[in-house]
């Protein structure tokens, strides 16, 4: 059983959502805020009284379109009713939290996050939707983007998002062995002579990680979410349903066996790198064995805030994000290539002159 | 009287005997290097293995001294058949040295020599003026002039090659060893190149900053605890050397030997 959760000023009736700015509950009527503890206190009782209603098969009422954007396969939709006004829902199956397009309340819809699906942390949401399209015209501001790129008008839509994230816990050890040589020259009337001194040198360790985290949804570019990575662990907190009030959310649909395939490379490498920072005062250095082992100790489930921007640019779709915790945004932004071919020649120019004076005189 | 007559047929027998010997060893005798010297130092064309006809000649005198005008050290070519004395190299050192060819403060010279006997031609310089124009990058590609036309069997031109590039020196101390109109075709085309790739790395390296989706690669974000090692070894196998050759620094140094009459000589020669 599950329903789709509306999280009621106790003061006035309005729907709260989560304010970023003031990391609490605020109800956009009367500004009253509430914690979580209240919220807990208050949705025992509200889970009393509201009517549950399961989502229901959208394709099997007829529908075909979502009423939030999360545009899947017909079969993948799942109608849910408003609990403000009534009206129905559209939406991805997997979609956990959402805005109801009729009346614009915040619509979580708790089914999705009980019977394992619940997540264990939340990192909450500490940018504000509002500064998002500010910090985005100031990021996309780079040398080669083209001048018409430069609005924000382009932007389809912005979407704070809490994504699903699996967070690793990890062990890796392992022996590595090189063949590493210290070099000395000296140089005799006609040769320049290398001593090369070999060395075998064997290193074994081991190191451990805590919360490595892999994006656990599919609909989302495992790039994209990389790259938006760190966030900062000290803001994780027990995960609560109203932390998505306000928000999209999806529940994951790549469990955790199937994403720590994505993250053992990268703890090995970082074990890699770390062993091979100790082989220290050669020259040169080369792998000749190396035999790593690891170990997942621990996955929990998160939400991590994300903000998606979507924008089309020449019929071409971009993708913007930004980490909803610390701001940071990342993206592939379109080159101008008027731009770069004008900055590639004026260099090449001042450069080709330089370096014919050089190859004429000094060379 | 006939004992008489007879004596002196036999003593001027065996003078004419004498002398026919005389005169058989004669070229042989006055071919070694001794023998060139006190030789007109004016001249500065000494054909002895007479490679050029009387006009080419008079033409090479004339470019000579128009040089020696022009740079203020002294210049000649030399061509002998016959040395059995000396290496290619002693022969035009000791007949620079001891005709009292070299002009300026320094009494310097460049000479060429082509030794038909021993098959070698050879350069000689001396004296400060010559030695720092003359490097050891530049006489090679004077040789290269030369043996070009050697090979061609062409003298005359091996000996206007030479002049070429002593013109071409002139005072030049750059130890360059080309002109900079002949380099600058050259140098404009690797300079372009150059140029274009160096700002290709510029505008690639400024357009990848536009990119920031990657892929995660790594995780020392995540690190619990620090590295830590449980084994150590470091074992030393074995020393082995490698050796290259040095690169010729061409615009360089120029190297000297010193000849028999205790001058330092610089240049160079080879085989044909």
């Amino acid at each position: 059983m599950g329903l789709n959760q509306v999280y009621r000023c106790s003061v006035c009736g309005g729907e709260l959502s989560w304010d970023p700015t003031a990391q609490l509950m605020k109800c956009p009527y009367c500004d009253e805020t509430f914690t979580m503890e209240q919220m807990q206190e208050q949705g025992k009782t509200e889970l009393n009284e509201e009517n549950y209603e399961r989502g229901q098969s959208a394709e099997e009422l007829g529908y075909t379109e979502s009423t939030d954007d999360t545009a899947v396969d017909p079969k993948d939709l799942r109608v849910y009713k408003c609990r403000h006004c009534a009206a129905e829902i559209i939406t991805d199956k997997n979609t956990a939290a959402t805005t109801c397009v009729y009346c614009g309340n915040p619509v979580v819809i708790e089914e999705q996050l009980v019977n394992g699906f619940t997540p264990k942390w939340v990192i909450p949401f500490r940018v504000k939707q509002d500064d998002v399209r500010e910090k985005y015209l100031s990021f996309i501001k780079k040398r080669f983007t083209p001048d018409s790129f430069m609005t924000d008008t382009h932007i389809q839509k912005i979407k704070g998002v809490y994504i699903p994230f699996w967070l690793y816990d990890a062990k890796v050890s392992g022996i590595i062995s090189y063949d590493a040589e210290k070099t000395t020259r000296r140089t005799s009337s006609d040769y320049i002579i290398t001593t090369h001194k070999v060395y075998d040198v064997d290193r074994a360790g081991n190191i451990s990680y805590k919360r490595i985290p892999a994006d656990a949804s599919s609909k989302t570019d495992n790039k994209v979410m990389d790259s938006v990575e760190p966030f900062d662990y000290s803001d994780l907190t027990k995960f609560e349903m109203p932390y998505l009030a306000g928000y999209f959310a999806e529940k994951y649909d790549e469990d955790a066996k199937t994403c720590e395939e994505r993250i053992i490379p990268r703890i090995k490498q970082t074990f890699k790198d770390k062993v091979e920072k100790t082989v220290s005062g050669y020259n040169t250095k080369k792998i000749t064995r190396e035999h790593i082992n690891h170990q997942i100790t621990n996955s929990d489930y998160a939400m991590l805030p994300v903000y998606l921007l979507y924008t089309k640019y020449n019929e071409k779709d971009y993708i913007f994000a930004m980490n909803g915790q610390t701001g940071k945004m990342i993206g592939n932004i379109p080159l101008d290539k008027g731009k770069v071919l004008k900055f590639w020649l004026g260099w090449s120019a001042l450069l080709s002159v330089l370096s014919t004076i050089v190859y004429l005189f000094i060379i | 009287m006939k004992n008489k007559r007879n004596l002196f047929t036999k003593l001027l027998t065996s003078f004419a005997c004498a002398i026919m010997l005389l005169c058989s060893v004669t070229p042989a005798f006055a071919a070694s290097s001794e023998d060139y010297r006190n030789v007109d130092a004016t001249k500065k064309i000494y054909d002895y293995a007479d490679l050029l006809t009387d006009e080419e000649e008079a033409k090479l005198k004339q470019t000579a001294n128009k040089l020696i005008d022009q740079y203020g050290y002294d210049v000649f070519f030399i061509t002998i058949d016959y040395n059995d004395t000396y290496s290619t190299e002693a022969f035009i050192d000791d007949f620079g040295d001891f005709n009292g060819f070299g002009l300026g403060n320094d009494t310097s010279y460049v000479g060429c020599i082509i030794d038909m006997d021993q098959r070698n031609f050879h350069i000689s310089t001396v004296g400060n003026d010559c030695l720092t124009v003359y490097n050891d990058a530049r006489i090679e590609v004077m040789l290269d002039a030369i043996q070009k036309n050697v090979k061609a069997k062409n003298y005359y031109k091996a000996a206007d090659a030479f002049f070429d590039k002593v013109e071409q020196y002139g005072n030049d101390t750059s130890g360059q060893t080309e002109s900079i109109s002949d380099k600058l075709p050259r140098s404009i085309l690797f300079g372009v190149l150059t140029g274009l790739a160096l700002s290709g790395i510029i505008t690639f390296a400024i357009a990848r900053q536009a990119k920031t989706i990657r892929k995660g690669s790594e995780a020392a974000n995540y690190t619990d605890e620090d590295l830590v090692l449980t084994r150590q070894n470091d074992r030393y196998v074995r020393t082995y050397e490698t050796k290259i050759k040095k690169p010729s620094n061409s615009g360089g140094g120029t190297s000297t030997h010193r000849s028999s009459s205790g001058r330092s000589h610089g240049g160079g020669g080879r085989s044909f």
